[in-house]
């Protein structure tokens, strides 16, 4: 069975080497939780794969990583493949067909976002 | 030609119900944070679905000029309301050229992608005027002396996307005069404050030389059409759920675009000279200023906002009548669009969570320089972070937007 090689990276050092580039290239920094709420909707745009960025740590595949890496040359306006492949750390190899999209699910809540969230409550059939 | 031109007479404002009307459609002041965190959300879907972001953010203005023609406008008056509304300078080259020297969008606007022509609504309101395609082919933002446009032999036909009628709520309560209002005891006199604010002109700069900006409490700011931002903003967050993305990522992108305008914006004024002769004198701790910024608030073409509850620096509950998003809603989409969720005015949210964050997170009293570098410290410090929650929606059917801030 074809496996993949999986990445770990750490949220807050990935965040916090983002705005160590941008500080660098003379660009304003930007607070965790808007960089989260755009890597989110950004990152499922590029791949189809839904991933939380406040968690963390996020878990990543090679043609994932490229994509985070495209992600922030675009939209962040500096190039994080060198502190990327610093940051990346191999996890386990898994088997392709237990990869989830949902594999940061149970993660402590690091990044406070500014909504109420209240948990959905399933309508009763009348 | 040069516009403005000095006789220029400025546009009558019908204000009613909260709301500044010009030319039969709502005018909402805002800063040049607003729209560039906005711009930037709306700009994270291209590529999702059908749906191309430029020319969301263009397009989404033509119809209102067509709206603003059929009401008698001008090509003349429409150039000169540009400026006015603090758009910048919009000059007419040739019958397929254009070019604002100054501008909003090619000046001010700030992003955190690499700089790239964004003067999106500039290009729609020209093809609003010429109705002819327009794109914009230089901008100030790359280092260019003007933002430059050009117009093709293509004629557009966009629809009017107001196609519900949804009349304003005549009812409102004055100042803390409605049931479930807490017994606040204020010498902030919300009247005279409205009443001293109305002699400033908050329109475009015409003297020489004329920039076509609104630069005030040192930002810069629009007095844009609330139709304009409601379409982008609501389009962009339903192709955002069609594509999947989780609920909570895609409105805390706008609701962040309404905290970043509040805190920047907001603690400008709350520090300007404007603010501490006017309003201080009228305060005497904490609620006061809220009460003082609530009331500035109320001549920005938003609604009519009411505080209904404080508990310093536990919980805000703030009513909105007329708030600009829930009544915009209501003139686009069926209140089915968006099923019984509440949590769906996002600038009024970001709005009044960042008021209640200037003066309970950070003390704004004690004037601190509001740099992107404080803000960033500020929020990836959750410690005394506030949340926010809107549980009563204008676009679900209740009688005005109700939002409660806590911990």
């Amino acid at each position: 069975m074809e496996t993949k090689t999986r990445y770990t990276i750490a949220i807050s050092a990935l965040f916090l080497s983002l705005n160590t580039q941008r500080k660098y290239h003379k660009l304003v920094k930007i607070e965790n939780s808007l960089v989260a709420s755009k890597l989110g909707i950004l990152f499922a745009l590029t791949t189809s794969t839904y991933i939380n960025f406040k968690g963390e740590s996020i878990e990543l595949d090679d043609s994932q990583l490229l994509a985070l890496q495209d992600i922030f040359v675009q939209h962040f306006n500096v190039n994080m493949a060198t502190e990327i492949h610093k940051l990346a750390k191999i996890t386990d190899d898994i088997e392709e067909s237990n990869l989830s999209s949902d594999s940061n699910q149970g993660f402590i809540k690091k990044i406070k976002g500014f909504l109420k969230i209240r948990p959905k409550i399933q309508e009763s059939p009348a | 030609m040069k516009y403005p031109k000095d006789n220029y007479e400025h546009p009558s404002v019908t204000k009613i119900g909260g709301h500044n009307i010009i030319g039969g459609l709502n005018r909402v002041y805002h800063c040049n944070f607003y729209n560039a965190y906005l711009q930037m959300a709306v700009l994270l879907t291209r590529g999702v679905g059908q749906q191309d972001p430029s020319d969301l953010l263009t397009d989404s203005v033509t119809p209102l000029i067509k709206i603003l023609k059929q009401n008698g406008y001008t090509n003349l008056d429409l150039i000169q309301e540009f400026s006015y509304c603090g758009f910048g300078i919009l000059e007419q080259l040739d019958e397929l050229h254009w070019q604002t020297p100054r501008s909003h969008y090619g000046e001010v606007l700030c992003s955190h992608s690499k700089p790239h022509n964004s003067c999106y609504f500039t290009a729609g309101y020209i093809q609003g005027i010429v109705d002819k395609k327009i794109e914009e082919v230089e901008c100030k933002l790359l280092d260019t002396a003007a933002d430059k446009f050009i117009g093709y032999n293509e004629t557009i036909s966009l629809d009017n996307y107001l196609i519900y009628d949804f009349a304003l709520q005549t009812e409102i309560p004055q100042v803390f005069a409605f049931d479930g209002c807490q017994e606040f005891n204020t010498q902030v006199d919300e009247v005279k404050i409205i009443s001293e604010l109305e002699k400033i002109p908050l329109c475009g700069n015409y003297n020489s030389p004329a920039t076509g900006l609104i630069e005030v409490f040192n930002t810069v700011l629009t007095n844009h059409f609330a139709d304009y931002y409601n379409r982008i903003s609501y389009e962009t967050y339903f192709a955002l759920c069609d594509a999947g993305i989780p609920e909570e990522d895609s409105k805390e992108m706008f609701i962040q675009a309404g905290h970043v305008c509040a805190f920047n914006t907001f603690g400008r004024i709350m520090c300007s000279t404007e603010w501490y002769n006017l309003i201080v004198p009228m305060c005497q701790n904490k609620d006061d200023w809220l009460h003082g910024m609530v009331a500035i608030i109320n001549i920005l073409g938003w609604g009519v906002y009411r505080i209904e509850k404080i508990e310093v620096e536990k919980e805000l509950i703030m009513r909105v009548y007329n708030s600009y998003e829930g009544i915009g809603f209501r003139r686009m989409y069926l209140p089915e669009k968006v099923g019984n969720d509440k949590n769906t005015s996002f600038l009024a949210m970001g709005a009044i969570l960042g008021l209640a964050h200037l003066l309970w997170k950070i003390d704004i009293r004690d004037k601190p320089e509001l740099t992107q570098d404080f803000y960033v410290k500020q929020f990836n410090n959750p410690d005394n972070s506030y949340i926010i929650e809107q549980t009563d929606s204008i676009i679900t059917g209740d009688n005005y937007d109700r939002f409660i801030v806590s911990k």
